[in-house]
């Protein structure tokens, strides 16, 4: 009997997650819901001064697309944590950082995706400038990732535990983002430099990537113990 | 194949297995019996290099197993108590996608199913079977393996007697490969299998 390649077993995790997730509608639902609802209601609770509505737009932004990613923690580990799919996981011999990284890029793409399309309706409600779409989506793209690999480590600290435990562990961590994001959002509908911010996202991307995964995956294992 | 030398796991400074030894074959079966909270599944898990906080020494074929050297996960496959099946996943899908990376051709995956009955649910939901059918999908995985050592807890529990049957039918046929098994249960399951008290 042949082994599978590292890219098949890869491929058939995003398979399995995004699978799971699309007949449980309430794991991309929820947050997408929350985020609508966040949105929503700031211009209805403020009124129509369109310039306020500019000001505040990229901080209310980032701020719903912080608590919604915060919303789908648990969901991260707990199920395959009792299920025993988590140590199916340790004892597969595939370098587990790997796996933690599918398993993060996938929950992104269940959580963080929906709300990088909902934002568009954001632009919309806040009668944000079209100029600057590009530079809130790519900082949602890479602070959404970035929240994902952090809400994955919290979500491990806090095996079998509170939601609650994980958010309180992530919050303090997810301040930077937070504030590179709506500084990047903000500088592109100021019309000024805008592009140091992305790139200090992006760069946190791909430090928090590697080095998170390995601290998830210690953490899942001392917590499974 | 299989050499267990003073074996001690810890839970909170509280001993669970204690200067545990034992050997196991090639083509044998060995059922570990023990009353609940007894160790059981806590072996297992040593075994396998899940917990942390034991001592000892596990040789698989002569070399000592460790974390690191991942030999002796490489070459077995472990059933736990609980199943790793994901409700919302079908029979086919659990299998195809499980987290045990298999690799088989589709007429075999077939052929497993038939061996446990559950041809005819394939395509159903596992969150829609019952307990015993949940165990039997995880069994028909036993054959899509090259494994050489089975570590499984309570293969017999939620079973009825055609699914207690087609279990030792199925380690019949693989311990005639060369396979080896390790179970554990509460009483011993076959006259011809060798037995293990933990307590």
């Amino acid at each position: 009997m042949n082994k599978l390649n590292l890219t098949s077993i890869l491929f058939r995790l995003l398979q399995k997650d995004l699978l799971i997730a699309y007949r449980k509608t309430s794991s991309y639902l929820t947050p997408l819901i929350f985020f609508l609802v966040v949105l929503t209601f700031f211009p209805l609770a403020i009124g129509s001064d369109s310039s306020f509505l500019n000001r505040i737009a990229p901080g209310t932004l980032w701020i719903a697309a912080l608590l919604s990613s915060l919303l789908a923690v648990e969901s991260l580990f707990n199920e395959d944590f009792n299920d025993g799919t988590l140590d199916q996981l340790f004892i597969s011999n595939q370098p587990i950082f790997l796996l933690i990284i599918v398993k993060v890029f996938s929950h992104w793409m269940i959580t963080g995706s929906p709300i990088l399309l909902a934002s568009m309706i954001g632009v919309i409600f806040f009668d944000l400038p079209t100029s600057s779409i590009f530079t809130l989506l790519v900082s949602l793209i890479l602070g959404t990732l970035i929240l994902s690999f952090l809400s994955a480590f919290g979500g491990a600290l806090s095996l079998g535990k509170g939601a609650i435990l994980s958010a309180i562990i992530v919050l303090p961590f997810s301040i930077p983002v937070l504030l590179l994001g709506t500084a990047a959002t903000n500088a592109a509908i100021q019309e000024i430099e805008y592009s140091s911010y992305l790139f200090f996202l992006g760069a946190m991307l791909f430090i928090v990537m590697p080095f998170i995964s390995i601290a998830t995956a210690e953490a899942l294992r001392i917590n499974s113990d | 194949m299989l050499e267990v030398n003073n074996l001690n796991c810890f839970r909170s400074n509280e001993s669970i297995l204690s200067d545990l030894s034992f050997s196991l074959d090639k083509g044998e079966v060995l059922e570990i019996i023990g009353t609940n909270g007894s160790g059981k599944t806590t072996l297992l898990r040593t075994l396998l290099g899940l917990i942390k906080e034991s001592q000892g020494e596990i040789k698989w074929n002569g070399n000592l197993v460790t974390r690191e050297n991942q030999i002796l996960t490489s070459e077995s496959f472990y059933q736990g108590h609980s199943l790793a099946l994901k409700g919302r996943l079908t029979v086919i899908e659990n299998i195809y996608l499980s987290a045990h990376p298999l690799n088989f051709e589709t007429d075999k995956l077939m052929e497993s199913l038939e061996r446990v009955n559950l041809l005819n649910k394939k395509d159903v939901l596992v969150s829609e079977l019952s307990v015993g059918q949940k165990k039997r999908v995880s069994i028909a995985k036993w054959l899509l393996t090259d494994a050489r050592l089975y570590l499984i807890d309570e293969p017999f529990s939620a079973l009825d007697d055609q699914g207690h049957k087609a279990v030792e039918d199925l380690i019949k046929e693989l311990i005639n490969r060369g396979c080896s098994f390790l179970l554990t249960g509460h009483r011993k399951s076959n006259e011809e299998y060798g037995a293990f008290h933990l307590d």
